[in-house]
């Protein structure tokens, strides 16, 4: 007894010791269940663990400094852990989390987590990530990116997948719709949402994928249905005819031999340079070579000329790559519930009991083990109850259950789980207290709210007014839909409002009056009503505010009345993507897209969470079979939200910041890692017949193809920017490269040979570093590479050029004295011509993002190739050619004969 | 550079094949690419029935750059209405007049070789010889059979008739009891990679 008593005050220390030897003792508890029984019910270990994340997550870093500049964010790696203490810290009590529930006796592992899920991950992590800063976000999702790779165990990353793709904020909205919809915000958003769902898809968990993918694919709906059979028949295309209509999209700039013809044609017009096929070979007086050594650092140059030479020739590590990659992925996939090749899934065609399947077998295995567990889909509230027989987990959970009885008897049964949940969203002790309070007393769920939140949710609830006044705006447009939206905003506004205000019984009436008419017919919510809804609004205003709320909510519209603007902006643009078809589905729509957006740009979600549970538990039912017709509608011939919003960024890749290029490549050339079926056929198969209005990948890939070529003839000399860009790639990957290897001087031989080795595939080695060392942080990609600040780089070079500017023009001078005149000042002529007017460009932050989106294009399309190459000679049972165990086939003949 | 991807697909298209054939599993033939060219594969067929029992033939499959029609020839020469009594060349086009890509196959080509030795075409035969004493004086046609059939089995130890130094050539060596029972363990220890 006193051992375990100073367990837990020992665990207060962070002293790597003490971890240990509490490691020790919880792995002794995995052999004796009465050591396991004492832990988890008289010690509180199991809460201080989970509490101790918690209370190490409000510590961290709001803001990320490296998040300031797009350029910067990248993937943090060990260095920048250990760099801010607060992380390293948090890191450190999430390993020892992990290891806990590795060696732990199992009571004492789901004990602990449990009180992960509920007491950090559904209350710290989840209001994180659904803020309204967007810095903040931005931070939070960099977070969670790195648990999820910290953590191995796979209970706890089954707890942390549970938690991104089954929580939810109200009825409808789980985290991960939520963090789909971000890839299509902003850049740095954009980006760090884009690198966490790299992280998601790249750990071949069921769930993942077939929340964000095979849910969508596995109704066919994207693709004539004459094309199940022919697939189904022939599922590896054999003839390498997907590889090679890739292939055929590289432009023109990546391949010396088209380039040169090309050049040689235009030759006369313009002083226009031959890119040399071997760069290896340039002359030290050519014009490319000085053009190329006054961009590089010194001792560089040669590097930089073989890596121009081997990207020319880097095919067959992209086929190293893929072929890694997509053995790792179909071993690790291969125990998954379903084969998602159209075969098994033919007879499940059209049933949507697929769709709404309740519960999903949740399979992550890094250790080649599978987990039964399943997970219930949406249905914290059940697992908790579950679970609270075996462990009594949370106290008030018993108040639930009171709850839950009152209401039951009071006929409002659609209210039933919903104090529950807004329980498991907040855990301080005074709201707990509040809440009890409240069950003892109101006979209606109106919930009672600390004082600070009150005043909070005031600001909320001039925004949602403000948006009443929007949506009004939105009315002249769409009269029906608008009044719908607005509605449900007012709805929200009162609630919010009867919430933070301790309303009066007559408001609370007339609530009631609205719920109840609500919820006979929704989808005619008239004018007047709303009309009526807004004068008691402004009635309410006026009467129950006080003179200080009422300034800080005017200052408050003030303050952001940008930020609404920008937020009617994308309503409007929803309602231009949603509503085509069906006046029904507009309605039922309208507030869930609505929602969606209060999710992501109001501050407070506790309350916009509580509030829309409200009013959809009111509309429970017209919401559920409106969200259910909306979503067989978009189903409806779509790939689902999460490639269309790849495919959308793939789309606009010109465009893009060049990190985002590398992620969103990135993600979809790990997604065609998979081996099933369904997907690889959408992704990698040019010859499948899709719907009309469906854009195959290599639709996508032309158009962007067509648009670089556009783009290219406006420049003088692409092919050079090109180059450039090409250069400026490799420094950065030397740069980083430098820093790993900084052990080896950068001239010494051996540095180059390993530099050589190790990178001349671009993209995508990372996998194979992964599974080779297991550690998470070592994690070196592309995006980690090219995730070097760019702008220091270039600043630092920028400096350095100048100088190697002034070398330079010294020694061609020397040279002019000495050598042929005539021929050097030709050069120097053309120099002046044409290198500069590229070097204008470069300047430019749109064509430097050109030449960077077209380097990034040519590599893709060569790793797309190499992976249709890699799938058409995989087989079902095992790769001969892998083996090549050949003495075992030598000895075979033998026996046989 | 196009070269360069040329024969990366080149070289998948033959591995894509191969994988097909492992899919299809012809009892009793068995072929392994050459370690020097995908284009060359090494092949044996073991014939325990029939009137080729035990004869143990060795072939070699040389697979054309362009993908057409892939030529068999044996070494040492079958004694066999479709293979030519000179160059030991199967006759593939009896088979296969019109070889399509897209639609025929390696392991047609095997199902084929393996084919030719249970049922005996007579007509349009490279070997006439063959073919006559076979309908003319099927006797003299068995003794011939046989002759090449303990040929084989003759032959069967030395080294491959064609690229010997090639690591994957199939070559034959005696097992005494021990080796046997030692491989055969081995063998029963790997199932995934044995024989079903």
């Amino acid at each position: 007894m006193l051992f375990n008593a100073q367990i837990v005050a020992v665990s207060h220390l962070v002293s790597q010791q003490a971890r240990d030897s509490l490691l020790m003792i919880m792995q002794l508890s995995s052999r004796n269940s009465n050591l396991a029984k004492y832990i988890v019910y008289n010690t509180d270990f199991c809460p201080i663990l989970a509490t101790g994340l918690s209370g190490l997550y409000s510590e961290l870093p709001q803001k990320l400094d490296l998040t300031e500049n797009i350029d910067e964010i990248r993937y943090l790696q060990k260095a920048d852990i250990l760099n801010i203490p607060s992380l390293n810290k948090f890191v450190n009590s999430l390993e020892f989390c992990n290891n806990v529930i590795q060696v732990s006796h199992s009571l004492i592992a789901n004990q602990l987590l449990q009180y992960v899920y509920y007491g950090f991950l559904i209350p710290v992590i989840a209001p994180a990530l659904t803020q309204n800063n967007s810095e903040e976000i931005i931070a939070a999702t960099l977070y969670l990116d790195i648990f999820l790779r910290t953590i191995n165990e796979p209970n706890l990353v089954k707890m942390f997948l549970k938690f991104i793709l089954y929580s939810k904020f109200d009825e409808r909205i789980t985290l991960l719709d939520t963090l789909v919809y971000r890839i299509n915000a902003n850049n740095k958003l954009c980006l760090v949402t884009l690198m966490f769902f790299y992280t998601l898809v790249d750990l071949n968990s069921e769930d993942v994928m077939y929340k964000l993918v095979f849910s969508y694919l596995m109704p066919c709906r994207h693709l004539m249905k004459s094309q199940i059979a022919s697939l189904k028949q022939n599922p590896h295309e054999i003839n390498g005819s997907n590889a090679q209509t890739f292939l055929s999209l590289s432009t023109d700039f990546s391949d010396p031999d088209r380039n040169n013809k090309s050049m040689i044609q235009s030759m006369d017009r313009t002083n226009q340079v031959s890119i040399p096929i071997n760069f290896s070979t340039l002359n030290s007086s050519d014009p490319l070579y000085k053009w190329l050594h006054s961009m590089s650092v010194p001792n560089n140059l040669e590097l930089i000329l073989e890596m121009l030479d081997s990207m020319n020739f880097n095919f067959v590590d992209y086929l190293k790559d893929s072929k890694q990659g997509i053995l790792s992925s179909s071993q690790k996939s291969h125990k998954w519930s379903s084969t998602y090749d159209f075969v098994s899934d033919l007879t499940n065609l059209n049933s949507t009991k697929i769709l709404d399947k309740p519960s999903q077998e949740l399979e992550y295995d890094p250790e080649e083990f599978l987990f039964n567990l399943n997970i219930s889909s949406g249905s914290i509230n059940e697992n908790t109850k579950s679970t609270r027989s075996t462990i009594n987990l949370f106290p008030r959970e018993l108040n639930t259950d009171l709850d839950s009885l009152e209401y039951d008897s009071s006929s409002i049964t659609s209210v039933k789980i919903k104090p529950e949940r807004s329980k498991k969203s907040r855990s301080s002790d005074n709201s707990r207290r509040k809440r009890k309070n409240r069950a003892l007393a109101n006979d209606f769920y109106v919930l009672s709210f600390d004082n600070e939140l009150s005043e909070s949710s005031g600001s909320e609830e001039s925004e949602n007014d403000e948006k009443i006044e929007k949506n009004d705006e939105l009315e002249e447009e769409d009269d029906l839909t608008a009044t719908s939206l607005s509605s449900t905003a007012t709805l929200n506004n009162e609630l919010t409002s009867q919430i933070s205000n301790e309303p009066s019984s007559q408001y609370r009436d007339q609530l009631m009056d609205y719920f109840f008419y609500n919820e006979e017919n929704n989808k005619l919510f008239l004018n007047s009503s709303l009309e009526n809804f807004l004068k008691s609004i402004d009635a309410f205003f006026s009467n129950s505010l006080q003179e200080t709320q009422r300034d800080t909510i005017e200052s408050d519209i003030r303050k952001n009345g940008a930020d609404l603007d920008a937020l009617c902006g994308e309503i409007l643009e929803i309602y231009s993507q949603v509503f085509s078809t069906d006046v029904k589905e507009r309605t039922n729509e309208i507030p869930h897209q609505t929602t969606s957006n209060a999710l992501t740009a109001f501050p407070l979600y506790n309350e916009s969470m509580n509030t829309s549970t409200n009013s959809s538990s009111t509309n429970n039912q017209t919401f559920d079979s409106g969200v259910e017709s909306t979503n067989s509608a978009n189903k409806e011939n779509d790939l689902g939200p999460f490639l269309c919003a790849l495919l959308n960024r793939l789309d606009h890749m010109l465009t893009n910041n060049l990190q985002i290029n590398f992620v969103v490549t990135g993600i979809l050339a790990r997604l065609a890692f998979y081996p099933q079926l369904l997907l690889r056929s959408y992704l990698l198969n040019s010859n499948l017949v899709l719907q009309p209005n469906i854009k195959s990948l290599i639709q996508i890939l032309s158009n962007v193809k067509f648009k670089i070529e556009a783009c290219s003839k406006t420049y003088n000399n692409f092919s050079l920017l090109y180059l450039k860009a090409k250069v400026f790639l490799i420094k950065r990957l030397i740069e980083s490269r430098k820093h790993n290897f900084s052990y080896v001087k950068p001239n010494d031989k051996k540095f180059a040979e390993n530099l050589k080795l190790n990178n001349v595939n671009l993209i995508e080695n990372q996998n194979e570093k992964k599974s080779k060392t297991k550690k998470i942080f070592s994690m070196e990609s592309i995006f980690s590479i090219f995730f070097k600040p760019l702008n220091e780089d270039s600043r630092d070079i920028e400096c350095q050029n100048q100088s190697y500017q002034n070398n330079l023009v010294s020694r061609s001078e020397l040279d002019f004295r000495n050598s042929n005149q005539i021929e050097e000042f030709y050069f120097k002529e053309m120099m002046d011509d044409d290198f500069l007017i590229t070097d204008k460009d470069w300047e430019d932050m749109r064509s430097r993002n050109i030449a960077y989106s077209a380097v990034v294009f040519d590599e893709f399309i060569k790793e797309l190739a190499s992976i249709c190459q890699e799938h058409s000679k995989k087989s079902e049972k095992f790769d001969l050619f892998d083996l090549l165990s050949l003495d075992i086939i030598r000895t075979f003949y033998v026996y046989f004969y | 550079m196009n070269n360069n991807y040329d024969t990366c697909i080149i070289e998948y298209k033959i591995h894509a094949e191969y994988q097909q054939l492992l899919k299809h599993q012809i009892p009793n033939v068995y072929v392994i690419p050459s370690a020097t060219s995908s284009f060359i594969w090494y092949g044996v067929i073991f014939l325990h029935q029939g009137l080729y029992e035990g004869g143990v033939f060795r072939f070699t499959l040389f697979i054309p750059e362009n993908f057409d029609c892939p030529r068999v020839i044996f070494n040492p020469i079958v004694f066999h209405p479709l293979i030519n009594n000179e160059t030991g060349e199967l006759d593939i086009k009896q088979y296969i007049p019109n070889w399509k890509r897209n639609i025929h196959h390696i392991y047609h080509v095997l199902f084929y070789i393996k084919e030719i030795f249970f049922q005996i075409e007579t007509k349009n035969n490279l070997n006439k010889e063959a073919a006559n004493l076979f309908k003319t004086n099927f006797e003299l046609f068995m003794i011939r059979v046989k002759q090449s059939v303990d040929h084989s089995k003759l032959k069967l130890y030395d080294n491959p008739p064609i690229n010997s130094d090639d690591p994957n050539a199939i070559k034959f060596s005696n097992l005494d009891e021990d080796q046997f029972n030692r491989i055969k363990k081995e063998m029963i220890n790997q199932p995934e990679y044995g024989p079903d």
